[in-house]
């Protein structure tokens, strides 16, 4: 394969993003990669900042970045690359033509398949939750064939949140798709993408709805990165549509990433599938190329700039198969383990506070470029980004998303 | 042999069943019929224990591979399939179609041998597709079916003087180039002549066995796999790269031949296995490449086959296909074809098919493109039914560049 | 005021045989259990039907009550037993002289131990380590401990017994030296009433110090806590024991689509310390991947632990105090009706209710006989009955369901399918488990949690631990539930992932980590369970 300008591994969130960023830079980019990363199960939501340091959600984004501690992921890279990042992806979610909203002056507030309101920074259109505060009339919609969402619990639960003085409604739609296996948002969206499959959801919710409301529904308006199917509802039924988050599959995981391809295959970045990336040649304090192993052979992939975004123990870019010994190991960068039996997870799965093990990573400077043992350096032109960093439980902080899109910024920035 | 229990590649103990399978497998996308990868490979898998059952829906997997690429886990999804339908027939009787479509190697053997033998063959495929004998057994009645070649590539091949060097390859034709498209084999080797070097071709290979394995005929597919693996050890030893123009056929040879049948020599043997273009690409990548291409001003568009993606070499082609001036190829990346290999060309399977490839099929009609590259021969087979445009092998391309 | 006639404290295997056999011998009884069925060591062990070679050497009175009622129990137990067989391999480091005395011992005691060669144990389990030396086949089974009890109580209804789960005896009520009755508290309304009876018997396992501690006896019980791995996969397809001196982790078995690999032995304050700690986990993978030589290949699922309850009149410790049981009538220590039995294993839980029940029928002047060898827990479900049913259940699913619920439940669920197609819907896709089956146990009443359905189907047992069956049982349960706790949905599924939790917890690492990267990922961050202002 030929050299490169620079090399992503790792194609989910923060490594897609780190190959848009680096072609805007006007630099070659090739992606390696293996699996689809968390796109499959992510809401599609970019998280910036939730719970920094309790159960209780700051009021914005911003107040809660202010009061991380420096070990923050966010606290390293700076508020102005913070800011810059959301900027660059905004801009391109419109380029796309699937724009998300939102700032870091306050929280969009997203229901949930659970019934509870989800903190989030950029969201897009269809899944806007602010009006489920404000408005009377909340209509929540299930599909009888769907056994990931229940309209009633979510209602139940709902009602704690947003208070009981509204009127809550349930109800039940069909899809008529039948066939051998049961269904998930997935079908439900792709269905809702056929002109039959419109018009009957059209004709259900009209007899069901009841006026100014609004409809909260899992997330099936299309797996495509596209706002038609909302815009085309929310006109001709005149009601606020809102896409709740949900179990996997995530049709909103999946447009977020049809988007970034598309984005990325305009700018003709050169992805290769299905390689587990190995090891790494490095000459001094410089890397020159990584190994890939494909099924028959071993690669060399060579570039000058390398930006590692394998995710944690989930993407395979942190393992663990030993308690104590945690590897990354493609640039054999030092994990630093400073857990005992006791500390490494807390009683509680969901706990009070955040839990060690989602802390755990890699150790960068200020370009994030990984440092070893002594506090340095060693490879000047490998950075990282997205969960493989230390310092940040993402689950607890809602801020997944945000942290993979900031820093993979910030790395691609600083090549 | 071949059993899930023993073999480790296909170890469905990792599946944290994330649904990542589903959401890239064409055929959950296109039919409700089918339960998905995820349901059928991993996750009933832990339970066979439980009774002599069958899976009513296990025919709908195509083999495509799309979710070993996107499985986080490292799980050969499609593989834990495969080997499930092998171990139903080895039980159940396989349909008459399923016997036809998986042993053309034979069938074409043996009308070869007969004078007007071809002529025969495709006419009764004519008059089985017209008369719809052929979607009474189960053959895809819409399709046209391949048109058998009146000289295989083995007999053009016999014919041919070709100049001698001392590198060699190794050319594995495949049944597709042999009995339906010669020509892409004879660019084949033409274009490694261009380059100084001298194409083998080794009569003892027989069928790679991927039609085998996607109708069932697991045990007759190993024991092709046996037989090839043998020659393949052979051309190791003589370090004579081995070489192929169908990208089904360097999957089989180099990845599934391992993870399905698990021997340690189909492993060995994967380092000396190439797809034609990723073994253009490494000449290049040592200077060994003759880049004297004639320009081609035209303008095309490139569908990587499933079955190229799940090699992870990336699409080599459509990086030499860059080094032709004036030749414009767009990237089609718009997914499965739809028909993986004799899939499509079952009639109970060839409306999913053409739903699996709807999205292809209107982007190459919406492409500016006068026509389609694509380095597998099914997939072209597919792209000429579902589009107006003609579809060629990228070797036939770069041969006429060379002239 | 509720009043029986004896009261049985503890849903274990002793407690539900108890009930089962006074039952059938027409006495009024009810049994009582702190939480759902089997909570303490019945459901907290390797799940192994003794053959009794396991004692061949050291006890082969041990070992021959073993052989009889492993007999009776696959006899009676068809449905929660998997008449697996299971093996006796030895390994080089194993002492051949133990295995001539092991070979005299299964002789003496009528357990049959078929020598095969190492050839043909490789033949019929191929993961076995290639060091055989020697190997034995014997006729040990697999016993789902939890469906035993919940077939044992169904079979104990039809006679009139009855049960009260999560409800925990808080007083043992006495006037002039007899029992009068117990006072209890229910677990979810933390109300408390009394319940008149004229015996009680404690079969709290090893609560039963603790019990007797209530109507003032003295009861030594140590708890003895073990420790157990599941694996994800089925690794062997029988059991497998090591032939030496038995002690730690040497023993295999298969359950259903999973392994356990047990078990260890520590003393421990407290029967609710059901913790496991890191070297416990590492000292069974070093032992056991002698057996199995790729054993840290294999996904662990989850460990868990529970307690042995080790009787010593005067307080010994560890393998040295008795695992024989023993029964107490306390009307010798000035106590009439109390009677505690301990100690004990699950393989003789039915010898052991009988010895008891004999001893209680003798006390209330009840003449009629023990029959609990003789009829069946449950009737299996006919390979009729089977065949009709294949055509609604997906695939693999018709013999785990059916043995599962046993003849009456699985008429109902196929009913439902057979009238809705639609309930046919899986719940947990990992397990095969149906929505028919989820509102079939949902409709019963005894599913407070949804662990308890966890229990009695088995959805969230399988490789994603409860990841996506967690929040459809909790609306299943929510919408079909028939009691108050089932619409309290988010602290439902919060539970349920906090019990999964402490089975993974130990076992962070490899694919558990990434599966629990998942859970959080899902629940914590997709889903916000905490809720937005609302959880303070």
């Amino acid at each position: 394969m030929s050299k490169t300008d620079v090399i992503v591994i790792g194609s989910g969130f923060a490594g897609l993003m780190a190959a848009a960023v680096s072609v805007q830079r006007g630099k070659k980019v090739k992606i390696l990669t293996n699996g689809s990363g968390s796109f499959p199960l992510n809401s599609g939501l970019i998280d910036i900042m939730g719970y920094p340091d309790s159960r209780r959600a700051c009021s914005s984004p911003k107040a809660g970045i202010d009061i991380l501690p420096d070990t923050h992921p966010y606290k390293k890279i700076g508020s102005e690359a913070i800011a810059a990042a959301m900027d660059f992806f905004i801009k391109l979610t419109q380029e796309e033509g699937y724009p998300y909203q939102g700032s870091l002056a306050e929280q969009q507030w997203v229901p949930t398949a659970l019934g509870t309101m989800k903190p989030s920074g950029l969201v897009p259109k269809s899944m806007q939750g602010q009006c489920c505060f404000s408005e009377k009339e909340i209509l929540v919609a299930g599909f009888k064939e769907l056994k990931d969402y229940y309209p009633e619990v979510i209602i139940e639960n709902l009602k704690t949140v947003l208070g009981t003085e509204k009127n809550y409604t349930a109800c039940v739609l069909e899809t008529e798709l039948g066939g051998g296996r049961d269904l998930t948002t997935v079908d439900i969206a792709r269905w809702l993408e056929t002109e039959a499959g419109f018009d009957n959801f059209c004709r259900q919710i009209r007899s069901n709805l009841p006026k100014d409301s609004v409809v909260i529904l899992p997330p099936v308006f299309g797996t495509k990165p596209s706002c038609d199917i909302f815009e085309r509802l929310q006109r001709e039924l005149s009601c606020r549509f809102v896409e709740s988050t949900g179990l996997p599959p995530s049709p909103t995981g999946l447009r977020l990433q049809k988007m970034l391809h598309a984005y990325l295959r305009r700018h003709q970045v050169e992805i290769i599938e299905n390689v587990k990336v190995m090891g790494s040649l490095t000459e001094g304090r410089r890397c020159t190329g990584v190994f890939v192993r494909n099924a028959a052979r071993e690669q060399l992939h060579e570039a000058d700039d390398f930006i590692l975004a394998t995710g944690g123990f989930y993407g395979g870019g942190l393992q663990m198969q030993v308690f104590g010994e945690v590897k990354e190991t493609i640039f054999s960068v030092p994990v630093k383990f400073a857990a005992t039996e006791e500390t490494w997870a807390n009683e509680e799965l969901i706990s009070g506070s955040p839990q060690l093990f989602a802390k755990i990573g890699i150790d960068t400077d200020a370009r994030l470029r990984p440092i070893g043992t002594d506090g340095k350096c060693h490879l000047e032109n490998v950075f990282t980004a997205g969960r493989n960093l230390s310092g940040y439980d993402f689950c607890y902080e809602q801020s997944g998303n945000g942290v993979a899109l900031v820093s993979a910024y910030q790395a691609a920035m600083s090549i | 042999m071949g059993m899930l229990e023993e073999n480790p590649k296909a170890k469905s103990d990792a599946c944290l069943a994330c649904t990542a399978c589903i959401t890239t497998c064409p055929i959950t996308a296109a039919t409700q019929e089918f339960r998905g990868p995820k349901l059928i490979g991993p996750a009933q898998g832990r339970l066979h224990f439980a009774e002599d059952d069958v899976e009513p829906s296990i025919d709908y997997c195509s083999n495509c591979k799309n979710c070993d690429i996107s499985c986080p886990s490292g799980i050969s999804v499609s593989t834990l399939n495969m080997l499930q339908r092998g171990a139903y027939y080895r039980k159940h009787r396989h349909p008459l179609r399923d016997n036809m479509l998986a042993h053309s190697e034979r069938m074409m053997k043996l009308a070869r041998k007969m004078p007007l033998g071809v002529f025969f063959a495709n006419l009764g495929m004519e008059i089985g597709s017209k008369s719809g004998m052929l979607k009474a057994i189960g053959i895809a009645g819409k399709r046209t079916m391949p048109k058998f070649a009146s000289q295989s590539f083995l007999q053009r091949f016999r014919k041919l003087k070709q100049t001698a060097y001392p590198d060699k390859v190794v050319f594995f034709p495949g049944c597709y180039i042999n009995d339906n498209a010669p020509q892409v084999g004879m660019a084949f080797v033409e274009v490694m002549q261009r380059n100084h070097y001298e194409v083998i071709v080794d009569e003892k290979f027989v069928c790679c066995g991927s039609p085998l394995v996607v109708t069932g005929y697991l045990d007759e597919a190993e024991e092709n796999a046996r037989k090839n693996t043998e020659r393949l050890r052979f051309w190791r030893e003589q370090k004579y790269p081995v070489i192929t123009c169908c990208t089904s056929c360097s999957l089989m040879l180099k990845q599934e031949y391992e993870e399905l049948f698990g021997q340690e020599e189909m492993h060995k043997n994967g380092e000396n296995i190439f797809d034609s273009f990723e073994f253009l690409w490494s000449l290049k990548e040592k200077g060994r490449l003759d880049t004297k291409l004639k320009p081609l001003a035209k303008s095309y568009i490139y569908h990587a086959p499933c079955h190229l993606r799940v090699q992870g070499i990336g699409l080599p082609a459509l990086e030499l296909m860059a080094l032709i001036p004036k030749l414009s190829v767009e990237n089609a990346d718009a997914g499965c074809c739809g028909i993986s290999g004799n899939y499509g060309l079952k009639e109970d399977k060839y409306e999913i098919s053409m739903k699996v490839g709807e999205d292809l099929f209107k982007r190459i009609e919406g492409s500016s493109s006068e026509a389609v590259l694509s380095d597998c021969g099914t997939c072209r087979m597919q792209i000429e039914h579902g589009t107006t445009k003609k579809a060629f092998h990228p070797m036939e391309l770069l041969a006429a560049a060379y002239r | 005021m509720e009043k029986t006639r004896v009261v049985v404290i503890g849903g274990g295997a002793t407690g539900v045989g108890i009930l089962r056999d006074l039952a059938m011998r027409g006495v009024e009884v009810l049994l009582l259990e702190k939480r759902d069925m089997v909570n303490g060591t019945s459901s907290r062990y390797h799940g192994l039907l003794h053959s009794g070679a396991r004692y061949a050497v050291k006890d082969q009175e041990a070992a021959r009550e073993c052989i009889e009622e492993n007999i009776i129990l696959r006899k009676i137990g068809k449905s929660c037993v998997e008449a697996t067989e299971g093996l006796f391999i030895r390994l080089p480091e194993d002492d051949a002289d133990f295995e001539r005395k092991w070979v005299e011992g299964c002789k003496s005691s009528g357990i049959e131990a078929i020598p095969i060669t190492p050839q043909e144990a490789w033949h019929i389990e191929p993961n076995l380590s290639t060091k055989i030396i020697s190997a034995y086949r014997v006729p040990d089974a697999a016993i789902d401990g939890f469906r035993m009890a919940w077939q044992n109580i169904d079979s104990a209804k039809r006679y009139g017994g009855r049960v009260k789960t999560y409800t925990e005896v808080k007083r043992i009520l006495s006037k002039n030296g007899k029992i009068t009755g117990v006072e209890v508290e229910d677990y979810f309304s933390k109300k408390t009433y009394e319940i008149e009876c004229e015996m009680v018997v404690n079969a709290a396992g090893p609560w039963s110090g603790m019990i007797a501690g209530l109507a003032g006896m003295d009861v030594h019980v140590q708890p003895d806590k073990g420790t157990l791995i599941a694996f994800n996969q089925r690794i062997s397809s029988r059991i497998v024991n090591r032939l030496h001196v038995p002690s730690d982790g040497d023993i295999f078995v298969p359950h259903g689509s999973i392994t356990i690999l047990g078990t260890t032995s520590i003393a421990v304050e407290d029967p609710e310390d059901t913790s496991s700690s890191l070297a416990e986990i590492e000292k069974l993978l070093q032992i056991g991947e002698k057996t199995f030589e790729n054993l840290r290949q294999y996904r662990i699922l989850r460990a868990f632990a529970g307690s042995r309850p080790l009787y010593s009149a005067s307080g010994g410790q560890g393998r040295g105090a008795s695992r024989g049981f023993v029964i107490l009538d306390h009307e010798e220590d000035g106590l009439a009706g109390f009677i505690t039995i301990t100690g004990g294993k699950v393989t003789t839980y039915r010898l052991m209710a009988e010895k008891l029940a004999d001893l209680v029928c003798q006390k209330l002047q009840v003449k009629t006989p023990c029959r609990t060898a003789e009829e069946a827990l449950v009737e299996e479900v006919s390979e009729t009955e089977k065949a009709k049913a294949r055509q609604y259940f997906p695939a693999y699913a018709t013999n785990l369901t059916a043995t599962r619920l046993g003849p009456e439940r699985f008429a109902k669920v196929v009913e439902s399918l057979e009238r809705n197609p639609e309930k046919r819907q899986l719940v947990c896709e990992c397990e095969n488990v149906t929505l028919a089956e989820v509102e079939e146990v949902i409709k019963e009443g005894t599913c407070y949690t949804v662990s308890d359905v966890r229990r009695k189907t088995r959805m969230g047992m399988g490789t994603c631990q409860g990841n996506f069956c967690s929040l459809r049982s909790m609306g299943v349960l929510s919408q079909c539930g028939v009691t108050p706790e089932a619409k309290e949905t988010l602290p439902q599924i919060r539970d349920f992932l906090q019990a999964r939790w402490k089975g993974i917890k130990p076992v962070l690492w490899g694919n558990a980590l990434r599966e629990i990267e998942m859970t959080r990922g899902i629940y914590e961050s997709a889903l916000n369970i905490n809720g937005g202002n609302a959880n303070e």
